[in-house]
C-alpha cells in the first residue's frame, strides 16, 4: 500500500511541475460569471465557447467559468444554455492578460423552453465527472409529486440509487448505507434532511438553484461519506426586482420573498405543514400529529469599491419536526437542525479562484417519553466547519484544486434500548483535512484528475487511513464517445445508530466512531461509457466494485451491560448502471437501468442488506402538450427487497399478568422467523402521473398541479407485521393537487 | 392535443390491465425447533415453598398464516427435565394435562391442553444462586439453561408508618407523595409495584381490593387515573391525593360494607432474563418507528424460550381508624 501511495505521489508531483513548461504563447484568457437576464441568478452549466477554436468552458455551480490560453486578437465568444437565447459576443484578447466578461442571457418563452431539463456539456469534452450526476429544478418538477415535490425522490429516479418503500424519501446509493450519504447545504452538513420520519426532505425546492448528485468516484474535494455526496446550491435571490411566491399542497404551504439589496440580492424561503392528515396515507392510517417546517435565507454582496471581484453570502437555514400529542401518556418527539454560514468568493487577479466557507450546523433530536413505556433518548450535535478552497486554472487548460477543511464536531447521546441497556456518549473531536486535485485539461481527447486527501487530525481514534487518493480519467476518441474511470479511497467517521430493521425510525443519532471499533473505509472501482447518438439522445454505461470495511452495526442484541456495544461487519457491492436520455422541445425521456448487488458480511455470515436491489427500472417522461399544458410520467420497477420469511410458529409465554401464578398455562401463537433476509419480496413497479398548466392572472404566473400516484393501485409489500406476519402495503392510490402563485 | 391525451390514457389502461396484486408466498423451510418455558416462582423468604415450572413445545407449521389453525398439539410430554442448584439436583414431575388459557376465548384453537412440569418445595433456596435447568427430549435432544436468582430487597418509606397509615402527614416535610424505594437497584431488572386497599360488600365474603393509581393525570379535559407499569426504576411515589380519592372511590362501590383496615404493597420483581424476555415480548422503543425482525431475548441453549425467575414482595400497614372514619358516609 505505502508503494502504490509513494508511486501516486512521484506521479502526481512530475506531472504538476511539468505542467507549467507546457504554457503556450501568445494567447490571453477569458473569465466571467453568466447570468439570468430576468432575475440576475447565476447561470449553471451555460456553455461559453471560443468562435472556431477548442476553447471553452461550462459555468460552474456559481456561475463562473475561466477559459485559459485563447488565442491573442478580437474573438467571438459564443455563450449558450438550453433554455437560453445564444449570445455572439465579439471580444480583445490581449497576450498574457485575463479579459473579464460578464453575460447576461435571455430566457427563451415557455412554449420555446419545451421540456428541456439540462444542457450538455459541450465545451469540456474531457471533464472528469464519472458519477456526477447533474439536476435541474425543471427535473424535479417533472416528477409527480404527490404531497410534496421532493428531491430526495428525484435521486431514487437515477440508476444506481434505490429506496425501500414508498413511506421514506431516504436514499441508498450503489449498496451503501443510508448514513453513507453526505447532504451539503451550500457546503454545510445537514445531519437530518428528512421530515415527518423520513417521507420527506427538508430542502424545500424552491430554494434551490443547482443540485449536484455524486454517485460515486467523488474527487478529493470531498470526503466524510463512503458513498455519495448531494450538494446542494441555493438561490441567490432576483438582482432586478422584488418578486413573491406562494403555494399550496395538501400538506403545506409555502412562502418565498427575493429582490435586490445595494450591491446584491436577497431570498427568503419558508414552508409550514397544516394538514397532518395525507401523512396517513404513507404510514398505514397510523395516527401521526406531525408537524414541521423548514425556513432559509441567502444575502449576496459584493461591493467593488470594498472589494474588487469579491463576493460575500451570508446563509442560514432551520427546520424542525415535531410530534406533539398532547396525551401525557404517550411521548413526544422533537428534531431540529439549524446552519449559518459565510461564504467569500473571491475572483483573483492571477487565475485564482478562491471560496471560504465558514458554517455552524446544529442538529438536535430528542424523545421524551412522558409518562409513557417510551424510552427516554437525545441526541446533539455541534459542527463547526472552515474550509479554504482554491482553484488555479493553468494557460494550458490544467487546473488545481487544493485547500483545508476542519470540521470541529461536538456530539453527545443518551439513550435506552429495549433491554434497559443505556449508552451515554459526549464526545468531540477536530477533523483536519488537506486535499489536492490536479486535472489535466491539456490534451484533446485525454482528461485525467490526480487528487488526494491527506487527514492530520482525525475525529475517531481508529482512525481510518492518512492518505485516500482519487484518481478519474475521462478519454474521448472521438466527439460523440467517452470512457470514463474512477477509482479511490473514502472513509467516514461520524454514523448514525440504526439498523435496516428499523423500517420507520423516529430517532436515527449521529455518534463519532467510539473507541474500540474501525472506522468505516471503502474503496471504488468505476468504469463508463458515455455516448450521444445523436444531438437529442444520450446513452450512460457505467460499472462498479466497491469493498467496505469497518462498517459499524448496533448490537440490537446487547443483553447485558458488558456485552459489545457496537461491532465491525464489512461489506461488498458491485453492478452495472445503463441509461438513456432524450430530450427535445417536446419530449424529455429518461430511461435507466440497475443491476446491482450488495451484501455484509460478519464472520462467515453473509447476509444482503435490505437495500439490495438486484433489478431496478426507472422511466422518466415529459411531454410539452402546448399552450401551457404539460403532462409527466414517471414508472419504477424493482425487484423485491430482501426479507427474513416466515419459517414457522410457535407458542410464546406472552408474560400479561406478571400477578399470577399461572403465566406458564397462557400462550400466544407467533411466527418464528428464518435467516435474517434470505428471501425476497414480489417485485415492486409504481406508476405516476401528473398533469400541470401554468397561466398568467393578472400580474401572477400561476402553476397547477394535479397528480396521481401509484395509478394502477399496485398493492407493493412493505413488510410483513413481525408479531401476526399480515402482509402492510405501501402507499395506495393517492390523487392531490398543488397551486403555485408568484408575483 | 386531444390525440396526447388520448394516447395517455390509453397507456393508463393498459397498466391498470396488469396485474396489481401477484401470488407469493412469504414462507421457506420449516424446520424443527424446540421451545423451553421455565420459570422460577421463588417464595418471598427464600425457605422451601419455591416452585418451578416448564412447559415444552415445538415449531409448527399451518397452511396459510393463522397459527390457530394448528391441528397437532405441540406441547411435547415425555420430557425428563433436570433441575440443579446447590442443594442437588431434582427432575421435575409431569403433571396432568393443563387447560390452555387463552382458548378459552375465541378464536379457538384446534387443542386446548398444555403440558406442564413441575417441582415444589425446593429446599435450601438462597439469594443470588446459580440454578440450571437440563431438559432431554424424548428423541435425546438436550436444551439447557442456567440463571442467578433474585438476591433479596429492602425496601424504604418516604415516610414510617410506625403505627397506623394515613395521609394526614405534615407534607411541608415528607411532602404530597409517599415514595417507597428498594435497595439491589440495577436497570437490568424489571418491577412492577401495586397498592391496594382491600374493602368488604355486604353481599359477599369475599375480600375484594381496590389498586390506588400513583396519580390522576389531565387527559384530553378528563382526569384518568395513572397506574404503576412495569419498571427498571428503583422506586415508585403515590400521591396521598391519590390515596384518598381511592378511599372515597370504594365507599361509593355497589354494596359497600366497611373497609378492611389495611393498605397492602405488592411488587413483582423479575431476574435479569425474564425482564429482558418481558421487555422484548411488551416493549416498545416508541410508538412511531417500525423495526422488523426483531429477536424476542431466549438464554435457551439448543433452542429458544425462556428460563427465569420471579418473586413477590408484600408489605402492608394498618389504615388509621380516625382515617377510615373521613371516608364513612
Amino acid at each position: 500500500m505505502k508503494k502504490i501511495i509513494s508511486s501516486f505521489l512521484l506521479l502526481f508531483a512530475s506531472l504538476v511541475i511539468c505542467s507549467n513548461q507546457l504554457i503556450a504563447g501568445g494567447t490571453g484568457s477569458l473569465r466571467g460569471f453568466v447570468t439570468d437576464s430576468t432575475n440576475g441568478e447565476y447561470i449553471i452549466y451555460a456553455n461559453v465557447v471560443v468562435q472556431g477554436t477548442s476553447s471553452g468552458s461550462p459555468t460552474d455551480t456559481r456561475g463562473y467559468y475561466f477559459i485559459p490560453a485563447i488565442p491573442v486578437g478580437k474573438q467571438t465568444i459564443i455563450i449558450s444554455h438550453i433554455n437560453y437565447k445564444t449570445k455572439y459576443i465579439v471580444v480583445d484578447i490581449k497576450e498574457n492578460k485575463i479579459t473579464r466578461l460578464d453575460v447576461i442571457l435571455s430566457p427563451k418563452n415557455i412554449e420555446l423552453q419545451g421540456v428541456n431539463v439540462i444542457g450538455r456539456n459541450e465545451t469540456k469534452p474531457t471533464e472528469v465527472n464519472l458519477g456526477l450526476e447533474k439536476i435541474s429544478i425543471k427535473e424535479l418538477e417533472m416528477i409527480p409529486s404527490g404531497a410534496e415535490p421532493d428531491v430526495f425522490r428525484a435521486l431514487q429516479t437515477m440508476s444506481g440509487v434505490t429506496t425501500t418503500g414508498d413511506v421514506t424519501s431516504k436514499y441508498y446509493v450503489r449498496g451503501g448505507g443510508g448514513d453513507q450519504n453526505l447532504v451539503l447545504f451550500n457546503g454545510a452538513t445537514i445531519y437530518n434532511p428528512f421530515h415527518a420520519m423520513g417521507i420527506f426532505s427538508v430542502i424545500d425546492p424552491e430554494m434551490i438553484s443547482t443540485v449536484e448528485f455524486y454517485k460515486g468516484g467523488f474527487n478529493a474535494d470531498y470526503g466524510g461519506r463512503i458513498s455519495s455526496i448531494l450538494n446542494i446550491v441555493t438561490k441567490d435571490g432576483n438582482k432586478n426586482s422584488y418578486h413573491a411566491t406562494g403555494s399550496a399542497s395538501l400538506l403545506s404551504g409555502k412562502l418565498a420573498f427575493e429582490g435586490p439589496i445595494p450591491y446584491g440580492s436577497f431570498i427568503v424561503t419558508g414552508r409550514k405543514s397544516y394538514f397532518s392528515e395525507i401523512l396517513k396515507k404513507y404510514l398505514n392510517d397510523q395516527s401521526a400529529p406531525f408537524d414541521f417546517y423548514d425556513i432559509s435565507f441567502k444575502v449576496n454582496y459584493g461591493n467593488p469599491n470594498i472589494l474588487q471581484n469579491g463576493k460575500f453570502i451570508l446563509y442560514g437555514f432551520a427546520s424542525g419536526d415535531a410530534v406533539k400529542n398532547n396525551d401525557p401518556l404517550l411521548e413526544d418527539y422533537t428534531v431540529k437542525n439549524n446552519i449559518l454560514g459565510m461564504t467569500w468568493n473571491q475572483v483573483w487577479s492571477s487565475p485564482l479562484f478562491s471560496v471560504i466557507n465558514l458554517s455552524y450546523s446544529g442538529y438536535r433530536a430528542e424523545l421524551l417519553p412522558n409518562l409513557s413505556d417510551a424510552k427516554a433518548r437525545m441526541n446533539k450535535l455541534d459542527d463547526i466547519t472552515a474550509d479554504f478552497d482554491f482553484t488555479y486554472v493553468y494557460e494550458n487548460k490544467d487546473e488545481m484544486d487544493f485547500g483545508l477543511q476542519n470540521k470541529f464536531l461536538n456530539i453527545k447521546l443518551r439513550q435506552e434500548n429495549l433491554y434497559n441497556s443505556i449508552t451515554d456518549f459526549n464526545q468531540s473531536g477536530w477533523d483536519l483535512t488537506g486535499f489536492i486535485n490536479y486535472r489535466f485539461y491539456r490534451w484533446d481527447k485525454l482528461g485525467v484528475e490526480l487528487g488526494m486527501r491527506s487527514k492530520f487530525l482525525a475525529l475517531s481514534q481508529g482512525r481510518p487511513f492518512i492518505f485516500e487518493p482519487r484518481i478519474n480519467v475521462t478519454y474521448r476518441p472521438i466527439p460523440l464517445l467517452a470512457v470514463k474511470a474512477s477509482v479511490g479511497r473514502y472513509s467516514q467517521e461520524v454514523t448514525t445508530l440504526t439498523t435496516e430493521n428499523d423500517i420507520i425510525s423516529l430517532f436515527e443519532p449521529w455518534i463519532i466512531i467510539p473507541n474500540g471499533v474501525g472506522a468505516p473505509e471503502a474503496s471504488e472501482l468505476s468504469l463508463g461509457l458515455e455516448a450521444y447518438l445523436t444531438s437529442q439522445l444520450e446513452l450512460d454505461l457505467t460499472g462498479y466494485y466497491k469493498y467496505i470495511t469497518n462498517l459499524l452495526e448496533s448490537n440490537q442484541t446487547r443483553y447485558a451491560l458488558d456485552a459489545n456495544e457496537f461491532m465491525n461487519v464489512n461489506g461488498k457491492s458491485y453492478g452495472l448502471e445503463f441509461s438513456t436520455k432524450f430530450q427535445n422541445d417536446l419530449l424529455y425521456l429518461k430511461t435507466n437501468y440497475s443491476l446491482g448487488w450488495a451484501y455484509k458480511m460478519y464472520g462467515d455470515v453473509r447476509y444482503y442488506p435490505r437495500y439490495d436491489i438486484r433489478h431496478s427500472v426507472n422511466i422518466l417522461a415529459g411531454i410539452n402538450l402546448g399552450k401551457g399544458w404539460e403532462a409527466n410520467a414517471t414508472w419504477s420497477l424493482r425487484s423485491g427487497m430482501p426479507f427474513t420469511p416466515i419459517a414457522g410458529f410457535y407458542d410464546r409465554m406472552p408474560i400479561d399478568n406478571v400477578w399470577s401464578n399461572y403465566i406458564f398455562e397462557t400462550y400466544k401463537a407467533v411466527v418464528y422467523w428464518g435467516e435474517i433476509n434470505s428471501a425476497r419480496l414480489p417485485y415492486y413497479h409504481r406508476l405516476d402521473l401528473s398533469l400541470a398548466r401554468k397561466f398568467k392572472i393578472y400580474l401572477a404566473d400561476v402553476s397547477l398541479e394535479a397528480s396521481i400516484l401509484n395509478v394502477y393501485n399496485r398493492k407493493n409489500i412493505f413488510y410483513f407485521d413481525r408479531d401476526t406476519g399480515k402482509k402492510v402495503y405501501m402507499l395506495p392510490f393517492f390523487p392531490s393537487v398543488s397551486l403555485k402563485v408568484e408575483l | 392535443m386531444k390525440q396526447k391525451i388520448f394516447l395517455l390514457l390509453a397507456v393508463v389502461l393498459m397498466l391498470l390491465n396488469m396485474s396489481c396484486q401477484e401470488d407469493f408466498n412469504p414462507k421457506t423451510d420449516f424446520k424443527e425447533q424446540y421451545i423451553l418455558n421455565c420459570y422460577v416462582n421463588l417464595d418471598y423468604d427464600y425457605y422451601d415453598s419455591t416452585l418451578i415450572y416448564a412447559t415444552v413445545s415445538k415449531l409448527y407449521n399451518v397452511d396459510g398464516f393463522d397459527p390457530s389453525k394448528n391441528k397437532i398439539n405441540p406441547y411435547v410430554s415425555g420430557v425428563k427435565i433436570y433441575c440443579s442448584y446447590n442443594a442437588g439436583t431434582y427432575q421435575l414431575e409431569q403433571d396432568t394435562l393443563k387447560i390452555r388459557k387463552d382458548t378459552l376465548n375465541p378464536p379457538s384453537f384446534k387443542y386446548d391442553t398444555i403440558q406442564v412440569y413441575y417441582k415444589s418445595f425446593l429446599k435450601y433456596i438462597f439469594p443470588s444462586h446459580t440454578m440450571s435447568v437440563t431438559a432431554v427430549m424424548p428423541d435425546g435432544k438436550v436444551l439447557s439453561a442456567s440463571i442467578q436468582l433474585l438476591e433479596g430487597l429492602q425496601l424504604g418509606f418516604s415516610y414510617d408508618f410506625i403505627n397506623f397509615f394515613k395521609t394526614r402527614i405534615n407534607r411541608f416535610l415528607f411532602g404530597n407523595a409517599f415514595t417507597i424505594r428498594w435497595g439491589g437497584y440495577t436497570n437490568e431488572r424489571l418491577y412492577l409495584p401495586k397498592l391496594t386497599i382491600p374493602y368488604e360488600k355486604d353481599s359477599s365474603y369475599s375480600m375484594y381490593y381496590q389498586e390506588v393509581p400513583c396519580t390522576y393525570i389531565n387527559r384530553n379535559g378528563k382526569y384518568e387515573p395513572l397506574f404503576p407499569s412495569p419498571t427498571s426504576k428503583d422506586s415508585i411515589s403515590y400521591d396521598y391525593s391519590a390515596i384518598d380519592s381511592t378511599m372515597a372511590q370504594i365507599t361509593r362501590v355497589e354494596n359497600f360494607k366497611n373497609f378492611v383496615g389495611t393498605i397492602v404493597f405488592q411488587m413483582v420483581e423479575m431476574d435479569a432474563a425474564l425482564s429482558k424476555y418481558y421487555e422484548s415480548t411488551h416493549g416498545s422503543i416508541d410508538q412511531h418507528s417500525i423495526s422488523l425482525d426483531q429477536s424476542v431475548y431466549s438464554n435457551i441453549n439448543g433452542g429458544i424460550g425462556i428460563f427465569g425467575s420471579r418473586r413477590i414482595i408484600t408489605k402492608s400497614w394498618n389504615l388509621d381508624p380516625n382515617y377510615i372514619m373521613l371516608f364513612i358516609p
